[in-house]
């Protein structure tokens, strides 16, 4: 007991992976995140099964087409599920009062939130994955059973979905810090609306440009799925738009990096 | 319910759910001004379009978020679960008060978009004299103000987590605006269509499906109270909050 | 006012047993109710305030039957209650608290209301900074408020649960002051890890483990049982702890050595003296494994 305790540096790469790890799990657990993205999946399926898209989708030439437009499929609702989630992450330290013990401890506050971001998002997005991986194996059974192929459906979830999600993700940590939950909600789901659902010409939306989240760059430069908003599209295009997406969640990140110490300075 | 209860009740909603109502139409008439300005080719039914949607789309959807996160989430919850009152009673007052609110700037934001004829009129409006169509208009925001307020008040209740019942929310207007074709095309989905102004005034169904939503509203906000009086329920919502 | 509770269960979801036959009377004063963390303590107080309803069982709180929903709306209107976690309107002013929790405690009438307020200001000694907005407020003068708006409808009976957790020693002798004059006409429930609190204020109470209760009666009682069993212990150096079937209550670094305050049988050898026990002492020694069910039994059957 009275052995002296030999002080090292904090390994921050070390606080990294453990802010994630204990992140995910938090996430993880709460029953808000299987039973919202149960009822968005559910309302999806429901809208999705009811038109002939799927028949449509099982009988392309290329499986990877089908299984690209798959993903655009669940990229309709399950982002305004995951974006929700995601909004109490960063307020929540403030809330349970546990920020002040997180500022006490000599992790840096950016591994720290590098390791909260990524341990949240990757909770969060698991109900999606496991949508996608069901309405993937659909899909196969509806032609004839080719399940064979089911690894190569881990392709279009990394282009077409994940990109948009970690987009979605980091905005919707950063932005309730500066802003009241319900508004950011809000003003996200109209973003959601206007700038990936809906094309309006000639109103202005960001629908069709490289920064739509909803993936459909990737599903039609990579995987030569068709969207209706974008006819054609070059696998530079997607990548483009991938590293657009992930560029900007960076810098919401760093944003948000840079908003936490500056109210630490001043307290 | 006295004036001091009330008074104390608008205090203790945030200032954003204040001032959130009236930015949705400040907002949206920026947009539609800066539409017109900077854009060309947008005609004058484009313009009412976006104006009716501010009045029936966006502002009982703002309404319906703010309900939704305001209803199990009270700080003070396990106190008040030890007070006479019931809980239920509170939280559908602090709902009436967001609605109310809400519908009190729709009210005002509609004076003005009407003067301006970019209200979007109902076929089965078109025929009536100035004041008898003006008053009649307003079930365009009231009814789906009642109605998405009422799930969102029902959907907290069920699932204690305003977010995740902003979520199903947001999805359930998502559908209702991208889908409308679909509540056309069924008659069974006709009373469910929340709408009909912005997408599609020419329904001959527009007065029934307003007063339907209504009733639809008051079920929701029933099942919302019934299960606001499970106060086990409630003192576990509170716990869950503050982890 | 008596609180009558005769065969009370609680099983929450997923089976989780947090009350077990619990059979307890609490009289008119001030009543300890003393138990490590997870023993029901919160449990049994939030079914009495009429937060959580019983699996089984019977609660009478005077003549209100808190089984009904009649009966646990009356109780709740004789009801005042400090919780543990105290959630509170930061942007509110403690008046403004307090007002607003009068009008939700049925108090209509401004002007009686604003003189009950004021009045409880000045006794929880708020008065020069009601006007303040609580989230300003440190832990202790929270903690008035919380028991300011516990009083606001003069309860016949107050529950309050860790009232003194966090406050400095002062803050804590003024609370104790306070609920002790409480105590005169009402029945005052207090729960607390304080054992100290106990002492101070309470003549009787009841022990709680793992769901039941396994005492209840006076604290000198249990002080008498616990005599000849509480011992101090000096060793020559220090980290040499004494050996024996023993807990130790308190360590005292002499320099020279350390002394320990410990419960239990020390060695023939040990040259340990007999202490007067304290209540934490008792409680110490009640709670051990196996001493505690035969006290109890021995104690309340001498008490029947």
């Amino acid at each position: 007991m009275n052995q002296p305790v030999t002080l090292r540096p904090v390994n921050q790469r070390a606080a990294f992976w453990g802010a994630t790890k204990y992140e995910f799990w938090m996430q993880a657990r709460r029953p808000a995140l299987w039973i919202g993205s149960f009822v968005v999946a559910a309302l999806t399926a429901l809208i999705i099964l009811s038109t002939p898209t799927l028949t449509h989708d099982s009988q392309r030439a290329s499986v990877m087409s089908a299984f690209a437009a798959i993903a655009s499929l669940v990229m309709l609702f399950m982002p305004i599920a995951a974006g929700f989630l995601m909004t109490d992450r960063l307020t929540r330290d403030r809330k349970t009062r546990v920020d002040e013990l997180l500022n006490s401890a000599p992790a840096s506050s950016g591994a720290r939130l590098l390791g909260k971001y990524l341990g949240a998002v990757v909770a969060t997005v698991t109900p999606t994955l496991l949508f996608y991986l069901i309405g993937v194996g659909y899909l196969l059974a509806l032609r004839g059973r080719d399940f064979a192929a089911l690894p190569l459906a881990l392709a279009p979830f990394v282009a077409i979905i994940l990109p948009g999600m970690l987009f979605i993700a980091a905005f919707s940590l950063v932005c309730p810090l500066v802003i009241w939950g319900p508004l950011y909600q809000f003003l996200f789901l109209g973003y959601w609306f206007w700038g990936n659902l809906v094309y309006l010409p000639p109103l202005p939306t960001l629908n069709g440009t490289l920064l739509t989240a909803d993936g459909n760059y990737a599903a039609v430069g990579y995987f030569g799925s068709d969207s209706g908003v974008i006819a054609h599209a070059t696998a530079a295009q997607a990548s483009a738009s991938i590293a657009l997406l992930l560029g900007f969640g960076a810098l919401a990140l760093l944003a948000a990096w840079g908003y936490q110490r500056w109210r630490l300075a001043r307290q | 319910m006295t004036i001091d209860r009330i008074r104390y009740e608008v205090r203790l909603l945030r200032v954003w759910a204040l001032v959130f109502p009236p930015l949705i139409f400040i907002g949206m008439t920026l947009l539609a001004v800066g539409i017109a300005l900077f854009t060309a080719h947008v005609d004058h039914h484009t313009r009412a379009q976006l104006m009716t949607a501010s009045l029936e789309m966006l502002a009982p959807l703002g309404a319906a978020i703010i309900v939704a996160s305001l209803t199990v989430s009270d700080p003070a919850m396990e106190l008040r679960l030890t007070l006479p009152q019931p809980y239920g009673l509170t939280a559908l007052l602090r709902a009436g008060l967001v609605v109310g609110w809400s519908g009190v700037v729709a009210l005002v934001a509609g004076v003005f978009i009407y003067h301006w004829r970019f209200w979007r009129i109902p076929q089965q409006l078109d025929f009536r004299g100035v004041a008898g169509q003006f008053l009649a208009l307003q079930l365009t925001w009231l009814a789906p103000l009642l109605c998405l307020s009422a799930l969102g008040f029902c959907l907290a209740a069920l699932l204690r987590n305003g977010a995740i019942s902003g979520a199903i929310l947001g999805v359930a207007w998502l559908i209702e605006s991208l889908g409308y074709g679909y509540f056309l095309a069924h008659a069974w989905l006709h009373p469910l269509f929340l709408f009909p102004t912005t997408l599609a005034p020419q329904i001959t169904f527009w007065t029934v499906s307003r007063l339907e939503l209504i009733g639809i509203a008051l079920a929701f906000t029933f099942v919302g109270w019934l299960l606001l009086r499970d106060s086990e329920r409630l003192i576990g919502a509170a716990d869950a909050a503050s982890e | 006012m008596n609180v009558t509770i005769t065969d009370l269960h609680k099983v929450y979801r997923g089976g989780v047993r947090a009350l077990n036959d619990v059979q307890l009377t609490i009289p008119n004063g001030m009543f300890g109710l003393l138990g490590p963390n997870g023993a029901g303590k919160t449990t049994l107080m939030r079914i009495l305030a009429g937060i959580l309803r019983p699996t089984s069982g019977d609660v009478r709180v005077g003549e209100y039957d808190g089984a009904t929903g009649q009966g646990q709306q009356a109780i709740k209107r004789i009801l005042g209650y400090l919780p543990q976690d105290l959630g509170m309107y930061p942007d509110l002013s403690a008046r403004e608290f307090l007002d607003y929790f009068g009008l939700l405690k049925g108090l209509d009438d401004r002007r009686s209301r604003h003189e009950r307020v004021e009045s409880l200001l000045a006794m929880v000694a708020l008065t020069d900074v009601a006007s303040r907005k609580i989230k300003t407020f440190s832990g202790g003068m929270k903690r008035r408020v919380g028991i300011a708006q516990a009083l606001l409808n003069d309860p016949r009976l107050l529950i309050v649960d860790e009232p003194t957790a966090g406050l400095d020693p002062e803050e804590r002798i003024r609370f104790r002051n306070l609920l002790a004059d409480l105590g005169g006409d009402r029945t005052v429930l207090l729960s607390t890890h304080i054992v100290e609190d106990i002492a101070q204020t309470c003549q009787r109470l009841a022990i709680m483990k793992s769901g039941r209760v396994v005492f209840a009666g006076a604290t000198d009682e249990l002080l008498r049982a616990t005599r000849g069993h509480v011992w101090l212990l000096t060793t020559p150096h220090t980290g040499a702890r004494p050996q024996g079937d023993l807990a130790i209550i308190s360590t005292l670094n002499t320099g020279s050595g350390a002394q320990y305050r410990v419960v239990g049988e020390p060695g023939p050898q040990s040259g340990a003296i007999p202490a007067e026990p304290s209540l934490e002492d008792a409680y110490m020694w009640f709670m051990r494994d196996g001493q505690g069910d035969a006290l109890a039994s021995s104690m309340t059957m001498s008490a029947r």
